[in-house]
């Protein structure tokens, strides 16, 4: 029994731990995100500097005005946001109506908040201005703003970030079953009459899913209630009977794994339409703005048709002066 | 999707081509990996509501498992009950006949006293009846980690009122102990006291017709006991086929919700695999070919 109880419990701190570490690995790529941003939004700057300057000297800016394209397209699929252009050929980036590339100046993105989603509660991580610190910059799409939800606090209502939920289920999971299981043991007496102390336990300080631990030992555990005999074994009974009922442990695990379960299948099933109209997107962006090598091949055949058109003509022109030039005075010789 | 697109380039269509066969090959990979893994929910995303049937299941089949080992163990606590019971009835039988051989006037001294000598044996043979252990534990100790039921001198160790039950359905229990000081009596009356007296009795040449009486009445009292014994052993019989029914239903159930129908399983496998040939096939055709490979 105390092997099977050790297996629970690490399945439990196992599961949570993943929980964890994956909650880090999304607050460090966050991390790497907003500076992608940061720095994108610095050569969407520069670029501006450049084609405003180059201009002005009368100077051809289509390729810088190309490279500018592809970077805002990055700091768009990062953030979101829109563009705008300007009568001087400079852009303005703006993200949530506020700008963060402004003719040649730069605004600053920072993320703030906890580093470990035990935090996360206490001080949610949010992507703020670096010149104005504690407002949210209200990224309201792309990466970021996807990664920012996937690490909200958790709600007392079910609906906070996915894995700060998970990392709540986990831990009211440990607690009601260290509750429920010492309860029951606690009234126990051991086989040699002792009283019962718990089953389970986990340090002061550590979240209940992170620290537990079984913490009974073979000779300490209570299978008798007082009084009715060594070798009772009433209270292992009542133990065994917390497994059952709409409120147990194994019926929140059961409603955790089917919730899970469901959402990521929708999740799922929402990805499929998005990639499709992402997909008709590019199409739609491709087939005005792609190369067909047929239609370069007609080009390509007209031009050189009308080469060799102009060729021939040059060709008449020259015979024509030959005539005119070498023959003049010579005809009926 | 090109339908509503006036231009198509040859970028698009390879994009298009791409995308269609890496559907395919995802499909092939998943179709794959449920067939060479024999179950239909790999994790619980594939069908959130089979996988709660499947943990309700799991759990029910566990309990149920730990019910027909339940039973098993009653059904040897009372095997062992029951045999015990069986013996001592014998042996009061025997001391009942040796009591009424030494009621009669006739016996001589040396004869009762021979006889004396043999229910000094019957009592011995009924205190070891009275210790029957099974497991370790004395069946008719109650919950008692003493080892033994009944003393040397006859005294009862167990935990009086206390029984030993199994749990042998989700919400039956059975006791599968039976009270020793009930079946062999304690203090004066019980049986050893009484034979002891017989004994002494007919060792002291005095009347033995009261430790006849008091034979009797413990020998209907043990053959009540050994009725209920028996009530209680068929019940454990009738509920070890009741859990077998059960678990059977159970994995039957469990099979339905998480086992690949094979047969299926193949023939999706294989149609999924015409679908990513025709693909690749249908892209090799489309793609080679462009102007360039007409004009010279």
């Amino acid at each position: 029994m105390l092997e099977g109880a050790t297996a629970v419990v690490s399945a439990i701190t196992a599961g949570y731990q993943e929980v964890v570490d994956q909650w880090a690995r999304g607050r460090s790529a966050l991390d790497g995100l907003v500076s992608d941003l940061n720095t994108a939004a610095a050569q969407v700057a520069d670029l501006n500097a450049r084609i405003r300057s180059t201009a002005a000297a009368g100077g051809s800016v289509n390729e810088l005005v190309d490279q500018r394209a592809a970077v805002a397209a990055t700091l768009a699929a990062l953030g979101g946001g829109e563009v705008r252009h300007r009568d001087d050929g400079t852009v303005d980036a703006l993200i949530g109506g506020n700008p963060i590339v402004q003719g040649t100046s730069v605004n600053r993105l920072a993320v703030t908040g906890a580093a470990r989603v035990q935090d996360a509660a206490a001080d949610p991580v949010q992507v703020e201005w670096a010149h104005r610190p504690g407002t949210p910059a209200g990224v309201g799409d792309g990466e970021i703003a996807a990664h920012v939800s996937l690490l909200a606090p958790a709600q007392p209502t079910g609906t906070g970030g996915v894995l700060a939920e998970a990392a709540a289920t986990y831990d009211a999971l440990a607690a009601d079953l260290a509750a429920a299981v010492n309860a029951v043991h606690t009234t126990g007496t051991t086989t040699s009459g002792a009283p019962a102390g718990d089953v389970v336990g986990f340090p002061p300080g550590v979240s209940a899913a992170a620290g537990l631990r079984v913490v009974v030992t073979a000779g300490g555990l209570a299978t008798a209630a007082p009084g009715a005999g060594p070798l009772d074994g009433s209270v292992a009974d009542a133990i065994a009977a917390i497994g059952r009922g709409a409120g147990s442990p194994g019926a929140v695990w059961a409603a955790f794994v089917t919730t899970t379960g469901a959402a990521a299948r929708t999740a799922n099933d929402r990805a499929d339409p998005a990639a499709l109209s992402a997909r008709t997107a590019v199409d739609l962006q491709l087939s005005t703005a792609g190369v067909d090598l047929d239609e370069e091949t007609m080009n390509l055949l007209t031009y050189q048709r009308a080469y060799e058109g102009a060729a021939r003509v040059m060709t008449v022109m020259d015979e024509m002066l030959d005539v005119l030039i070498n023959r003049t005075g010579v005809v009926g010789r | 999707m090109s339908a509503v697109i006036g231009r198509v380039t040859s970028g698009m269509t390879a994009r298009a081509a791409q995308h269609h066969l890496q559907a395919n090959l995802q499909r092939m990979s998943t179709l794959m990996e449920r067939a060479s893994g024999q179950r239909a929910i790999l994790r619980p995303s594939d069908d959130p509501v089979g996988t709660g049937d499947s943990l309700r299941l799991r759990s029910e089949q566990r309990a149920a498992e730990q019910h027909a080992r339940n039973t098993q163990d009653g059904l040897g606590w009372l095997t062992v009950a029951d045999s015990a019971i069986r013996t001592s009835v014998d042996l009061l039988v025997r001391a009942r006949d040796l009591a009424l051989q030494g009621a009669t006037g006739t016996a001589s001294q040396q004869a009762r006293d021979a006889l004396a000598e043999e229910i000094d044996g019957i009592r011995d043979a009924l205190l070891t009846e009275a210790n029957a252990s099974y497991n370790g534990r004395s069946v008719f100790a109650g919950t008692s980690d003493a080892g033994v039921a009944f003393s040397e001198d006859g005294t009862f160790q167990g935990v009086p009122g206390s029984s030993v039950v199994r749990r042998i359905g989700p919400d039956e229990q059975l006791r599968v102990d039976v009270d020793g000081a009930a079946v062999f009596g304690s203090g004066a009356g019980s049986v050893f006291a009484v034979l002891e007296t017989l004994a002494a009795d007919l060792r002291a040449g005095a009347d033995v017709s009261g430790s006849i009486t008091a034979i009797s009445e413990r020998r209907e009292e043990v053959l009540g006991h050994l009725s209920q014994v028996g009530v209680r052993y068929n019940r454990l019989e009738a509920a070890k086929v009741a859990t077998e029914q059960r678990l059977g239903r159970i994995e039957a159930g469990i099979v339905e919700v998480e086992d690949v129908d094979l047969a299926r399983m193949i023939i999706d496998l294989k149609s999924q695999e015409v679908a990513y040939q025709s693909a690749l096939g249908v892209t090799a055709r489309v793609l080679q070919n462009s102007l360039m490979d007409f004009i010279r």
